[in-house]
């Protein structure tokens, strides 16, 4: 969505929001909030969409919080929102990288992994399978429904693309780019065993490979 | 429009978020119920509101100190409270406590010295006063 192509809010919108007007603030959130979200998913595809949504909500929430640092007369709103929205999602890409990088976090090597049959556990010694049993356990907590039934489909092995976009149907995720959604979710996924892995003290890679 | 979230789902989500940020209602009235010892179900009650209603009211910004009450008035009707003044009570408490708690120097500061003053330590004054020399 081009930035012109926004809905601006009026004139005493803007006066109430600038003047710390709590009615007028949360006008102008439900207003902008949403657009600007789908703006910048639209925008940064390559970015887990949750991560955006948290920026975009903590973008609002700041300049709510200091709504006498926006100036009318500087710019529109939604520009202001704009350049801080995409400050911070450069932070986030920039983190995620460093992260990626400092986690060894290859996702086609975990993939593989989780492939190598799971139930499979008869050549394990006993301590091993107590920390995959727990290791599963914490993951099927933390991880959302969707991310929960990738890992099952992993587990078992699934390689076709339309297994993983028929399971973001079923939660409403699936996206123009299917496979590129497969593969954010994937990766999203894998983020996250690694760092509760990492909590249990344990190497994801280890507790995969047995 | 790839993502189908709906707008009425991102503003929900939207209003959890910043029911726990500074600036925002939710941390005022979580304030309020940990000074009176009460749940969110009985706050809720108070107010006379729908769990949508509460969850927007929490995520209402703050009513400003230049028209407290009024804005915290206003705030009630948006939220369709059926007992406004509860909230303008509440918001006017929560304020009170929020104060106490940003003021920790300064309170510590004068029961320091209510301290010092109840035992003051100057020697002087274990000491018979001298009597004034008669003209």
């Amino acid at each position: 969505m081009p930035k012109n192509a926004l809905d601006q809010p009026t004139p005493e919108q803007l006066h109430g929001f600038i003047t710390g007007d709590p009615i007028a603030i949360d006008e102008v959130v439900c207003l902008l909030l949403p657009q600007l979200y789908r703006w910048a998913i639209g925008k940064y595809r390559n970015l887990p969409e949750d991560e955006i949504q948290s920026v975009v909500n903590q973008v609002f929430a700041e300049t709510c919080n200091n709504h006498k640092r926006y100036s009318p007369a500087a710019s529109k709103l939604t520009t202001y929102l704009i350049g801080l929205i995409k400050f911070r999602l450069a932070d986030l890409y920039h983190d995620i990288i460093e992260k990626d990088k400092a986690l060894d976090f290859d996702p086609d090597t975990y993939e593989n992994l989780l492939q190598v049959p799971y139930n499979d556990t008869s050549s394990l010694d006993a301590n091993t399978r107590l920390a995959r049993e727990s290791f599963f356990q914490d993951a099927s907590i933390l991880l959302d429904n969707c991310e929960r039934d990738f890992l099952e489909a992993l587990k078992k092995g699934e390689k076709h693309l339309e297994i993983f976009t028929t399971i973001l149907t079923r939660y409403d995720r699936l996206t123009a780019k299917p496979s590129h959604e497969v593969k954010n979710t994937k990766e999203r996924l894998f983020r996250k065993l690694k760092i509760i892995a990492d909590d249990q003290g344990y190497s994801l890679q280890d507790l995969l490979n047995g | 429009m790839t993502n189908n979230i709906s707008n009425e789902k991102l503003i929900h989500e939207w209003y959890l978020h910043v029911a726990e940020q500074k600036g925002f209602i939710g941390t005022w009235l979580r304030l309020l119920r940990e000074r009176q010892q009460t749940t969110p179900e009985q706050q809720q009650n108070d107010f006379g509101v729908s769990n949508q209603g509460f969850i927007r009211l929490q995520g209402m910004p703050l009513p400003r100190p230049t028209q407290f009450t009024k804005d915290a008035q206003r705030i009630a009707e948006a939220c369709k409270l059926k007992n406004p003044s509860a909230l303008v009570t509440a918001l006017l408490l929560a304020r009170n406590i929020e104060r106490e708690g940003s003021m920790p120097e300064r309170a510590e500061s004068a029961s320091q010295l209510a301290y010092q003053a109840a035992y003051d330590a100057d020697e002087e004054l274990d000491k018979p006063i001298d009597e004034e020399p008669s003209a």
